[in-house]
């Protein structure tokens, strides 16, 4: 095969007169380039789209990740101490015994905080009773996933990789009944430092992936305070279940939580915020009205739901003295 | 001869964690791939060289649609490209009709009947069973110096035929591949995800192969191929499930360019039923492995015809399905490390690592998705996005029980077994296609 053909860029002479600038066309003359039969609006293919982000956008999103970053860091001795407010409380309903402790943590500029934990021991090791129903349990999920309906198939193979993990703690456990060496108090820590990981990469993660879209703004900080904000809530109550899992079946049941319950679940919820996030409009981006879609009421935004449609609808119900006017 | 056991244990913890280092490192590899494609697709200069050809002399074509027990969907896309806006006495539309058993034959028999100089049926009754041993007799029996492939359940655009042969003016061109558009979209959750897999498949991974000059995929769905390329290369091979990716890689070895062309849609059926979807994907992953084992070492050997950009995106399009059991591995050596106990803090480093990986490491594969939902103008679909985890997952366990043995001793000498794809259009459940 032949080398593809390359052609050189021809060099302007200096005495050359710069081309003058040709001048803009008039806004409505300009708009007419886009315009279709009856007055529409010829969009770009969807197949040679792309978009362009301005240096402002760029440095903008830099600025707002490092800002969420930041501000999550300065934050943490603040969410510790309601991490701890929660521990006590929860701890206290879910009758786990122990109290709460604390570890200190300090390093350089950043505010010093300390982190809380659940003192209560679990059980190193199941009973024989705890083993045998959760051996039961395992092979009547495992055997269920073979006669669930087609349309369920996903969550068949979820019950099959969750027996299948389960599987093995009972066999390990069988094995080696106290062999597993770990801690409720230090594993409750570990979940709370990936979880304090998952929330400071939030920003980082959007500024690689959301704010490269033209949402404005205010709609990128929303989405990622309401994630950031979403997940330090999500946390402290995730330990604690965990916990409470823990402490009153033993650990047998430390590898299915941290595997499946654990940080996984932090980040199928970031996935789902972000998906939810990227499904907005941009700014400027004209609502989508699929053919065929049924009329909308003016006023009432195209990609509402029903029931906010039915909403705006009733607000803008006109008061019966009005309508006799 | 505890100090051995002792000695025994920690290297076994060793090779645990060598391993599943590994396994994160290359999952890190397809993040940033995945990464990068997206955002090529986003910002690059888009490159679709052949678009604007609309009025040339146009070479001759032989449109060959493989069909096996195709009677719901086989006229649809003969009559379809009966509307072709190409030019009549240089288009000629080629059913090979493989053993149907029921009214496949028949209908095109009728079309031909009613078309007889534009519809030249190939019936096959007997030799090699599947879509390469059907393409490789029929193409020897066709004229034409293109030979465009379709699917029988695919629906071409009037002006797809044009676009799909416009790139081979450009005398390196060996193939062209067009988008494909899942037209049974809202049936259920499943053909949902796979639309959004598609998309982001197409609309982003094609594209941006396309603009970097990398190894865009031929497609034996919606694509077409020079026959002097194909000659030059062997013509269609029987021996493989998955005969487009075969043919690319023999056309990046022999030196061909194979073009995408996102504005070339066709339209298409997506399997409605997970079992359907498990054995689609089954087939895909062990002909794409056997392509591996047969083209990788040739892949890095070759200098010259082939750039080093292209010989690292060729050789981790090839590891797509490999990726499979070497995550389920993954899985395992964590799980073993966590149980051992080891350092670092008892192998809940390791279990962080690869929770990290299999999930913010899929993260760009959500993006890759997202990004494509949004060029297609479709924002509402992207919100179904956590639920592809699911179809991730079931992809990852039927491909990794369909070519576990195979990878482990790929020498074996087994048939191929050709699974064929079910059809759905009238609410047809039963038929079954190429």
């Amino acid at each position: 095969m032949a080398a593809p053909l390359r052609v050189p860029d021809v060099p302007r002479s200096p005495s050359a007169p710069a081309a003058p600038a040709a001048p803009a066309l008039p806004p409505h003359v300009a708009a007419l380039r886009r315009r279709g039969a009856a007055g529409g609006i010829i969009s770009q293919h969807r197949a040679l789209k792309r978009i362009r982000v301005e240096r402002r956008a760029r440095v903008e999103a830099a600025a707002l990740a490092a800002a969420f970053v930041l501000g999550w860091l300065l934050l943490l001795p603040w969410v510790s101490r309601g991490w701890r407010f929660l521990f006590a409380l929860g701890g206290e309903a879910l009758g786990i015994p122990g109290g709460v402790a604390a570890t200190h943590y300090g390093a350089g500029p950043l505010p010093d905080f300390d982190l809380p934990t659940l003192a209560a021991v679990a059980p190193p090791a199941p009973t024989t009773m705890v083993w045998w129903v959760t051996a039961v349990v395992t092979v009547v999920a495992l055997a269920a996933s073979l006669f669930l309906p087609e349309r369920a198939t996903p969550l068949a193979y979820l019950l099959r990789a969750s027996g299948a993990l389960q599987a093995s703690a009972l066999i390990y456990m069988a094995l080696r009944p106290r062999g597993l060496p770990y801690e409720l108090p230090a594993y409750v820590q570990t979940l709370l430092w990936g979880g304090i990981g998952v929330i400071a990469l939030v920003p980082v993660v959007y500024g690689l992936t959301y704010y490269i879209f033209d949402f404005g703004l205010r709609k990128k900080a929303a989405l990622t305070a309401a994630t950031m904000l979403h997940l330090s809530v999500f946390l402290p109550l995730q330990c604690l279940l965990q916990a409470y899992v823990l402490q009153r079946l033993s650990l047998l049941f430390l590898p299915l939580l941290f595997v499946l319950f654990g940080m996984l679940l932090e980040v199928m919820m970031l996935v789902a915020l972000y998906a939810w996030g990227m499904s907005w409009l941009e700014v400027g981006e004209p609502e989508y009205a699929p053919p065929g879609a049924p009329p909308v009421p003016p006023g009432v935004p195209r990609r509402s739901t029903p029931m906010l449609r039915w909403v705006v609808q009733r607000s803008r119900r006109r008061p019966p003295s009005a309508e006799v006017d | 001869m505890a100090m051995v056991l002792h000695f025994l244990a920690r290297f076994a913890i060793l090779l645990m964690t060598v391993g599943l280092a590994a396994v994160v490192v290359l999952v890190c590899v397809y993040t940033v791939r995945h990464y990068w494609f997206t955002v090529n697709r986003l910002f690059a200069s888009q490159r679709h060289p052949y678009l604007d050809v609309q009025t040339a002399d146009w070479p001759t074509v032989a449109v060959l649609i493989p069909a096996h027990n195709e009677e719901a969907v086989i006229a649809h896309a003969i009559e379809a490209l009966l509307e072709a806006d190409y030019p009549h006495d240089r288009m000629v539309i080629v059913p090979v009709d493989d053993r149907s058993t029921d009214r496949t034959r028949e209908l095109v028999a009728e079309l031909a009947a009613r078309h007889p100089e534009r519809i030249r049926p190939f019936y096959r009754d007997s030799g090699k069973a599947g879509k390469a041993a059907a393409l490789k007799d029929a193409t020897g029996q066709v004229p034409g110096e293109i030979l465009l492939v379709f699917d029988a359940d695919y629906i071409p655009g009037t002006g797809l035929v044009k676009q799909l042969v416009a790139p081979f003016f450009d005398p390196e061109v060996g193939a062209t591949m067009g988008r494909v558009v899942p037209v049974n979209v809202g049936i259920n959750l499943l053909t949902r995800l796979l639309d959004l897999e598609r998309a982001g498949g197409y609309q982003v991974d094609q594209q941006a192969r396309m603009n970097m000059q990398l190894v865009p995929q031929f497609g034996g769905t919606v694509g077409g191929v020079r026959r002097r390329a194909l000659e030059s290369v062997g013509g269609w091979r029987d021996d493989t499930l998955t005969e487009d990716t075969e043919l690319t890689y023999r056309l990046l070895l022999g030196g061909w360019q194979t073009v995408y062309q996102n504005r070339s849609e066709c339209y298409e059926e997506v399997p409605e039923l997970w079992r359907v979807r498990q054995r689609q994907i089954q087939r895909w992953a062990r002909g794409h492995n056997g392509v591996m084992w047969r083209y990788a070492v040739p892949l890095l050997r070759n200098r010259g015809r082939v750039t080093r950009a292209q010989q690292l995106d060729g050789l981790l399009l090839l590891g797509v399905f490999a990726m499979a059991p070497l995550l389920i591995l993954g899985w395992a050596l964590a799980l073993g490390l966590l149980y051992a106990g080891a350092s670092p803090l008892h192998g809940v480093v390791a279990i962080l690592a690869l929770a990290g990986y299999s999930t913010l490491g899929n993260y760009a594969a959500f993006f890759q998705v997202a990004t494509a939902a949004r060029l297609d103008g479709t924002h509402g679909r992207i919100r179904l996005l956590p639920f592809l985890s699911f179809g991730f997952l079931v992809s990852l366990l039927s491909v990794s029980r369909a070519i576990l043995p195979r990878t482990l001793w790929p020498f074996g000498r087994r048939g191929l077994v050709w699974h064929k794809t079910q059809r759905f259009r009238n609410g047809n459940g039963n038929g079954n296609g190429h």
